[in-house]
């Protein structure tokens, strides 16, 4: 195979959907290049690695046909009462076809993220918030303060391409821009500008930092009791408030994943208090980064097809939207739902969910082991390796093209749910 | 396949057919003059009595890209209390102020709608639209791309740039974005709130840039003349919302030196501050420069009183009013150097002074306005109303009676404010034909749609002719889309998939090397990543067309 080089590649396999890669696809499979970051290297390596004459299909763990797969599992869909679609780790258009098949089959859907993701949305549905995107980041931002801590381990590239810029149009250049960590202290290198400035650390321990946003809400709105007791560092954090105050653009950047405590919708809550405050004199505004795992893409299909993010039932005709009651594993724990249809098209390894005593459809990425207890397995295109498609990047704004650069001769997504339907409903004429 | 809706009264004021008795043909999706020597007549379909019309066209309304989306993520009460089931041929969905996109295809198509427009579509959100709009069924579609408050445009017209050069950037937005028009939302407002600036009136300087919104407002108008794209600017002026914006507005209107500019949702912008309460109509005032200005054309932007949700290019106001949203919540996004964005939820009450006021303004300048040519019906859906509120819209047009009934209910001292108990005039009904159907598809610069002469798109509507207008526009008979017979009664009887409509002005391939530069040294995408192929449209749009509309336009600046 002569080996083909595609330019300006937006990666999929976090939601900074970076977009200058170059990608090389050979007999071996696609190779990242450009400027891609560690992980993108690793997860090209892993997820577009050539398949060969190794099976692509599995009927209760033993090598299949497609064909013989997808009739077994149109099979099992037709005689599920209770179907759940669950992981929907895909992109706009996996998640177009799945959910014709979804409406049809009255089937509930949920997202390996949702869980992460309902922090910032029980925000959304109950006060709303002011937010931003990435190129009003690298441009208008002079104060970037960082809530978590982990946002570099979950988007590598952030500082790169938003922070440490070298030319921004309005904001300070890299050398003057002012960051600020607030959680647990990590070392990650790339929070580090290219000259050497690193990032001011306000070292907040994971467990605490719940209180910490709840303080930096009672400094905006100046509404602390005088003389609070608190261990944390109290005057750091007010120092930062009015830091915020002052700067012309503040940006308050957290990842819901890293947020991960009981009730954490109430730390977004006071974030965004926070930001709406600061909003009376100056501009302020949120980042809330996600759309890893296909989520956001996910999402948005589901929303305005729907009317509802994730969670909801089919089952009765129309959506019923439980964020809480509609979870896989709760489902799946109390035997609320007699199948499993999970797709997994970016990360070889996401774990399923333990707990389960029902059939399982699993379209899964290359990369993923071969599960013994699956009904039916079959590896899929991964968009953006060799399936086009669609992502919607961290600030639900940008959607990128995702381009197929190699042929492995792996079903998409879409196109699986759509045999999947035209199945049940031959079944059913 | 040849049909014939046989002796109904023709509405086609295109050509001047007013009720006239007369047989209408389709073959293969269009409107002929009649079968070919011994052609059989596939289907003969007996209309008499009945009114006949082309489908109509909802010149402005949001249904599609990142807004509508952020309002359906944020209200799933609105979901859960206008739930619709899967049925017959109809998927599932939800929603009354921002329904999901299936149901408002059907919702449209029942009603007789067959084309809609999003009028504020980001282009660097563009493909978000073209996405949510592939998945609006049996209407056509096409959106205005907005700019105004783009950091690019503005860059240019601070370093005093030619107009050929904006109108190479103009021309190559609308390419790249996939658009039909051009619209501008708070000129330069949008991008100056990102620095902090609350307000900007149309000669006050943006504090970044140092220039006006009627320069903007101008340069934008001048390169879609030059560039003959058939649609005015689409303008959504400065100041929305604010008592006295009427002066803002006429001095828009102004403002663009001839060049033809389309205002949206006037009524918004057609406000005086007379009174006890500085809050007053100043729809008289806005309606006599209309009719005085041929240049200008507007949509009203009607309120009607219920729940619904702001969903708004304008951050600016957004913010403004976000404390006014009912349920409690907001959001306001500052978006990609490009544009923003602010959804509010907001209940329009009938006993509240300034909601009645705003109702009765827009009505007021419906009916003062004297060519229905230049004035269009909408509610700015979900702005001022959802769009399924058209029948009972068009009934307060057509019957004084009602009209006066309706007024009587409202806040007394907002109707005692307002002259619309004294305007005698009523809509007849080639007058709604111009309004939702002749007059959107000439300003929209579309050929084959808005009327049933010969060569035309075969999307009819046949009403039954009801006493009650809003009875009568609520569920037509028979709605026909490209000869396609899409619903009955109200009913969905076949799910066909729309075109999308652009236009492709002509633009120097020179800017796209200045604007390749500045997205790698400014932007977090790349260019050939932003812009949206032919191939990617048609494959967005399920099987529904491309349709390319000429650049033309006649005449010169008035």
């Amino acid at each position: 195979m002569i080996p083909a080089t595609h330019e300006e590649c937006a990666c999929p396999f976090c939601g900074l959907a970076c977009d200058d890669l170059t990608l090389t696809a050979d007999a071996g499979g696609i190779t990242a290049g450009g400027g891609a970051c560690e992980r993108a290297r690793r997860s090209y390596a892993q997820v577009g690695a050539a398949v060969g004459s190794a099976p692509r299909a599995w009927i209760g763990g033993q090598p299949a046909t497609l064909e013989a797969a997808l009739d077994h599992a149109a099979g099992l869909l037709g005689s599920a009462h209770a179907p759940l679609f669950g992981g929907l780790a895909t992109d706009v258009l996996g998640m177009r076809g799945l959910m014709d098949l979804a409406d049809h089959c009255g089937a509930v859907l949920d997202h390996m993220n949702a869980e992460a993701k309902l922090r910032n949305l029980r925000c959304v549905q109950d006060q709303g918030w002011i937010t931003t995107t990435l190129s009003e980041v690298r441009n208008h931002a002079d104060l970037v303060v960082c809530f978590g801590g982990a946002i570099v381990d979950r988007f590598p590239r952030f500082f790169e391409r938003c922070v440490w810029v070298a030319e921004p149009m309005f904001a300070p250049a890299a050398g003057a821009r002012q960051v600020v960590c607030i959680g647990p202290r990590s070392e990650h290198a790339a929070a580090v500008s290219p000259a050497g400035c690193a990032p001011e650390w306000i070292e907040i321990p994971q467990h605490r930092l719940a209180e910490a946003a709840a303080l930096l809400r009672g400094l905006a709105a100046r509404s602390l009791p005088a003389g609070l007791a608190t261990d944390l560092p109290l005057d750091a954090l007010t120092a930062l408030v009015e830091r915020l105050r002052v700067a012309r653009y503040g940006v308050l950047a957290w990842a819901a994943p890293d947020l991960d405590w009981p009730q954490a919708d109430l730390t977004v809550q006071a974030l965004a208090s926070t930001i709406t405050t600061l909003n009376a004199t100056t501009r302020c505004a949120g980042l809330p980064l996600g759309g890893s795992d296909g989520d956001f893409s996910a999402d948005a299909v589901l929303l305005w097809q729907t009317g509802y993010p994730f969670r909801i039932s089919l089952a009765s005709g129309t959506g019923r939207y439980d964020p809480v009651g509609l979870a896989t594993e709760r489902l799946l724990r109390q035997r609320d739902v007699d199948l499993l249809l999970w797709v997994s098209c970016f990360d070889p390894a996401r774990s399923l969910p333990a707990e389960r005593d029902c059939p399982l459809v699993a379209l899964t990425c290359i990369g993923t082991p071969v599960l013994a207890d699956a009904a039916v397995q079959i590896m899929v295109a991964t968009p953006g390796i060799d399936a086009a498609g669609y992502l919607f990047r961290a600030d639900k704004v940008v959607t990128l093209p995702l381009r197929a650069s190699i042929d492995r001769q792996l079903p998409a997504v879409g196109d699986l749910a759509r045999r999947l339907l035209a199945g049940l409903k031959e079944a059913t004429c | 396949m040849l049909k014939r809706l046989r002796g109904g009264r023709i509405f086609d004021p295109t050509r001047g057919l007013e009720g006239a008795v007369a047989d209408l043909w389709m073959r293969d999706g269009w409107i002929v003059d009649g079968p070919r020597d011994g052609e059989r007549v596939d289907e003969d379909i007996d209309v008499s009595g009945r009114i006949v019309m082309a489908g109509a066209i909802d010149m402005h309304t949001h249904i599609g890209g990142g807004k509508v989306n952020i309002a359906r993520n944020m209200l799933p009460e609105d979901h859960r209390s206008d739930p619709v089931h899967r049925h017959g041929l109809c998927r599932s969905g939800a929603g009354h102020a921002a329904p999901t996109t299936l149901t408002t295809g059907y919702r449209y198509a029942a009603m007789g709608y067959t084309a809609c427009f999003e009028p504020a579509m980001l282009p660097v959100n563009a493909r978000q639209a073209h996405l949510e709009m592939g998945d609006t069924p049996i209407v056509d579609k096409g959106a205005y791309a907005m700019l105004g408050s783009d950091d690019f445009l503005l860059r240019m017209l601070r370093a005093g740039v030619d107009q050929q050069r904006v109108n190479d950037y103009v021309a190559w937005t609308i390419g790249a974005s996939q658009a039909l028009g051009l619209k501008v939302v708070n000129p330069g407002g949008i991008s100056d709130f990102k620095f902090n600036r609350r307000q900007l009136d149309l000669d006050e300087t943006h504090s970044h840039y140092g220039v006006t919104p009627r320069q903007i407002v101008h340069t934008l108008a001048r390169a879609l003349h030059e560039l003959k794209v058939p649609h005015p600017l689409h303008i959504h002026a400065s100041n929305l919302g604010v008592p006295g914006n009427f002066q803002t507005t006429l001095d828009t209107m102004v403002g663009s030196e001839g060049y033809p500019i389309h205002l949206t949702h006037i009524q918004f912008h057609s406000y005086g501050t007379e009174g006890d309460r500085k809050f007053s109509s100043a729809a008289a005032q806005i309606a006599e420069a209309i009719n005085r200005q041929p240049h200008v054309s507007a949509d009203v932007g009607q309120i009607m009183f219920g729940q619904t949700v702001t969903c708004s290019g304008d951050s600016m106001v957004q913010h403004r009013n976000s404390g006014f949203g009912s349920p409690r919540k907001s959001v306001v996004m500052d978006i990609e150097c490009d544009a923003g964005c602010g959804v509010v939820p907001f209940r329009y009450r009938d006993q509240n002074f300034v909601n009645a006021l705003q109702w009765a303004i827009g009505l007021e300048i419906f009916l003062l306005v004297d060519d229905p040519w230049r004035i269009f019906l909408t509610t700015d859906h979900p702005n001022g109303a959802p769009f399924t509120s058209y029948p009972h819209l068009i009934r307060l047009l057509m019957d004084k009676t009602f009209r006066r009934e309706a007024l009587a209910r409202i806040n007394p001292e907002a109707a005692a404010m307002s002259n619309l108990g004294a305007i005698e005039r009523e809509y007849s009904l080639n007058e709604i034909a111009i309004m939702t159907r002749a007059a959107p598809a000439r300003i929209l610069g579309l050929k084959d749609c808005g009327h049933l002469a010969p060569g035309a798109r075969a999307d009819v509507v046949v009403y039954r002719d009801d006493p009650d207008p809003e009875v009568m526009f609520t569920a037509p008979q028979f709605v026909f889309k490209n000869g396609t017979l899409v619903a009955r009664d109200g009913e969905i009887t076949a799910v066909t998939w729309g075109d999308v409509h652009v236009v492709k002005p002509e633009w120097d391939a020179g800017i796209e090397k200045s604007l390749a530069d500045y997205f790698s040294r400014h932007l977090t995408q790349r260019l050939g990543n932003f812009r949206i192929a032919d191939d990617e449209v048609r494959a967005l749009a399920n099987g529904g067309g491309l349709r390319v509309h000429a650049c033309q336009r006649d005449g010169r600046p008035t």
